[in-house]
């Protein structure tokens, strides 16, 4: 495990989007992994919400999204250690803990059946879980996110959130929709990068 | 993996967790190897991270750390009292006398007299500053005043026992203010019950009309109330009384039919003391009400102004004050007083008539003839009808 200072110094790398909290995380993370808890007490309070935010998008369920947020920040105490600052950014590492919390808890409900009905259903859902939202905040970065994900194009915007909030693969994506796999993958790759793009812009 | 991925499609799968455990285990040795495959993997990581915070934000509950707090204090309070190597000691029963002694040793040391104040003013700032709820950021050189690595846990475990100390502390304040309060409030509740039991004290009371049973009753009017200050002032002697007045006061024929009570006028108020006549009252045999009733019109009216209010008046020592004035029963009306005895026959304590004064009438209570027993304020008004304006209890020994 590295000191805390030598992890933070990673972040001064340039044209990295997540460099500005970076460091602070890193910071935090660090002290984590030696047992402090005053420290992660001040990372759930830097993090929660957005991990929160996430886990009640992906579940559209607010207690099993608060079970699981719970468990993110128990595996986030446990597992600190194990941060490896060149593979990750400390948000990008616990966004990622989180999301596979959310899959183990959707795979759990029922086995999924990737039809055309199915992807309807889930695209559906995807819709609700927006404009039904409650207790929201106002957030800049947030907005400035939502905004490039509402202004991609309509395939792509659902190809993206199904792979990655309902954990549906580029085959049954590709099956679902009735397209060729290489172009439901290549869809996947450039919304992501078109994301990060937004987010190295509102850094910049 | 198939030959048809490229590394950015080996990226994005990795990124999405969709390679299986032996791809994945080839994949990150082969990122260890390449800073160009973990920029890559990084940039994608990225977009994921812009994807979520896409999200609509969302504040979680409070309860949400607290319970992240309480697991993580139970797990570290786990890893330190209950140590792998302690665990044949435990099935011995050692552990548990040791335990025992521990619990022991450290309530003596906790109760010592002197050691609580001393506790209580370190920690004291400490309890109120901290919010369990939105923990605070920490200070930026915190990492510098940690432990070694080595020593974490237990350092936390130090931690976590000095502030479940610290909220001992705190409850058990909490627990002596609010016995404290308890004891004042029940200081207070016993001075005001004595305070209600001594016969010098002014007890005040109402006199509602038995037909006014809709429950609204007026306010008591200015000239009544001016007239019970009065009344207030004679009783307790800041103002002088009839037989002390003298040529002060104006003394008049007043109309009552008790012969030996005293009228006078004070400051435009009508004093009528009945206590001269109790002795020697005529005995009032019947129903009063019905007697009275009979005494004037066959179809008595309604007396519409007085249904409504009531009778303002007080209890001083042995007597009873009652104030009236026109907006209690009309002006000339009749007042009689009556009141029943242990025997269940009914006698009248006397009898006045309300001029254009407010009016203060003062009844005797200390007669242990009705002692127990009600009395009665009856109204004749001039065009005849009667009214019962309302009934008190005497203070005495023989139940109603």
């Amino acid at each position: 495990m590295e000191s805390a200072e030598d992890q933070t110094t990673q972040f001064e790398k340039p044209g990295d989007s997540l460099a500005p909290d970076a460091r602070e995380d890193a910071r935090l993370l660090a002290m984590v992994a030696e047992g402090d808890q005053r420290a992660l007490a001040a990372f759930y309070h830097r993090r929660s919400r957005l991990i929160y935010s996430l886990l009640v998008r992906m579940l559209v369920n607010e207690m099993e999204a608060q079970e699981a947020l719970q468990d993110t920040f128990m595996q986030i105490w446990r597992r600190a250690r194990e941060y490896d600052s060149e593979r990750a950014a400390p948000v990008g590492w616990i966004v990622m803990i989180a999301r596979g919390l959310g899959l183990d808890r959707l795979r759990a409900r029922s086995r999924r059946t990737a039809g055309h009905a199915a992807y309807e259903r889930e695209v559906a859902s995807l819709e609700v879980e927006v404009n039904g939202a409650r207790q929201t905040e106002r957030d800049e970065l947030a907005a400035a996110c939502a905004s490039a994900l509402n202004n991609m194009p309509e395939p792509q915007g659902r190809a993206l959130q199904l792979a990655f909030l309902r954990g549906w693969t580029h085959e049954e994506i590709a099956c679902a929709i009735g397209e060729p796999l290489g172009t439901v993958k290549a869809r996947i790759r450039r919304g992501l990068q078109a994301l990060r793009k937004t987010l190295r812009d509102y850094h910049a | 993996m198939p030959d048809l991925y490229s590394p950015e499609d080996e990226a994005t799968l990795y990124v999405l967790g969709e390679l299986s455990d032996s791809e994945r285990r080839e994949f990150e040795a082969r990122l260890r190897q390449s800073p160009e495959l973990r920029s890559l993997v990084r940039e994608l990581e990225e977009g994921a991270v812009a994807l979520s915070m896409a999200s609509t934000r969302r504040r979680p509950p409070a309860e949400v750390w607290m319970r992240i707090e309480q697991e993580v204090a139970g797990r570290t309070r786990r890893k330190v009292f209950i140590p792998a190597s302690w665990t044949g000691w435990w099935r011995n029963g050692w552990a548990a006398a040791a335990v025992c002694l521990a619990g022991l040793l450290y309530v003596l040391l906790a109760h010592r007299p002197g050691s609580s104040d001393a506790f209580s003013s370190q920690v004291a700032p400490a309890i109120s500053s901290q919010s369990r709820t939105s923990p605070a950021p920490i200070p930026q050189d915190g990492a510098r005043n940690m432990a070694p690595p080595g020593n974490a846990e237990s350092n936390a475990a130090l931690q976590l026992l000095q502030s479940r100390l610290q909220e001992n502390t705190a409850l058990r304040w909490q627990i002596a203010e609010l016995t404290n309060q308890m004891t004042h409030l029940s200081q207070a509740f016993t001075q005001q019950q004595g305070l209600l039991s001594e016969s010098s004290r002014l007890k005040f009371f109402q006199l509602g009309s038995p037909s006014g049973s809709n429950g609204t009753t007026a306010p008591v009017s200015p000239a009544l109330q001016r007239a019970l200050v009065l009344a207030m002032a004679r009783e307790l002697g800041w103002a002088p009384t009839s037989s002390e007045a003298g040529g002060k006061e104006g003394t008049r024929e007043w109309p009552t039919n008790a012969a030996s009570s005293s009228a006078t006028n004070h400051a435009s108020v009508d004093f009528v003391d009945l206590r001269q006549s109790s002795n020697s009252l005529p005995a009032f045999t019947g129903q009063p009400q019905t007697e009275l009733a009979q005494t004037g019109e066959q179809e008595p009216s309604p007396v519409a102004s007085a249904s409504t209010n009531v009778v303002p008046g007080f209890v001083s020592g042995t007597n009873a004050v009652l104030a009236f004035d026109s907006s209690v029963v009309p002006t000339g009306s009749s007042l009689s007083f009556l009141t029943a005895t242990s025997s269940g026959q009914f006698q009248s304590l006397g009898a006045t008539v309300l001029g254009r004064n407010p009016l203060v009438v003062t009844i005797p209570l200390g007669s242990p003839t009705w002692a127990g027993g009600n009395i009665t304020v009856i109204a004749g008004t001039p065009n005849g009808s009667t009214n019962v304006l309302g009934q008190f209890p005497v203070p005495g020994t023989i139940s109603p």
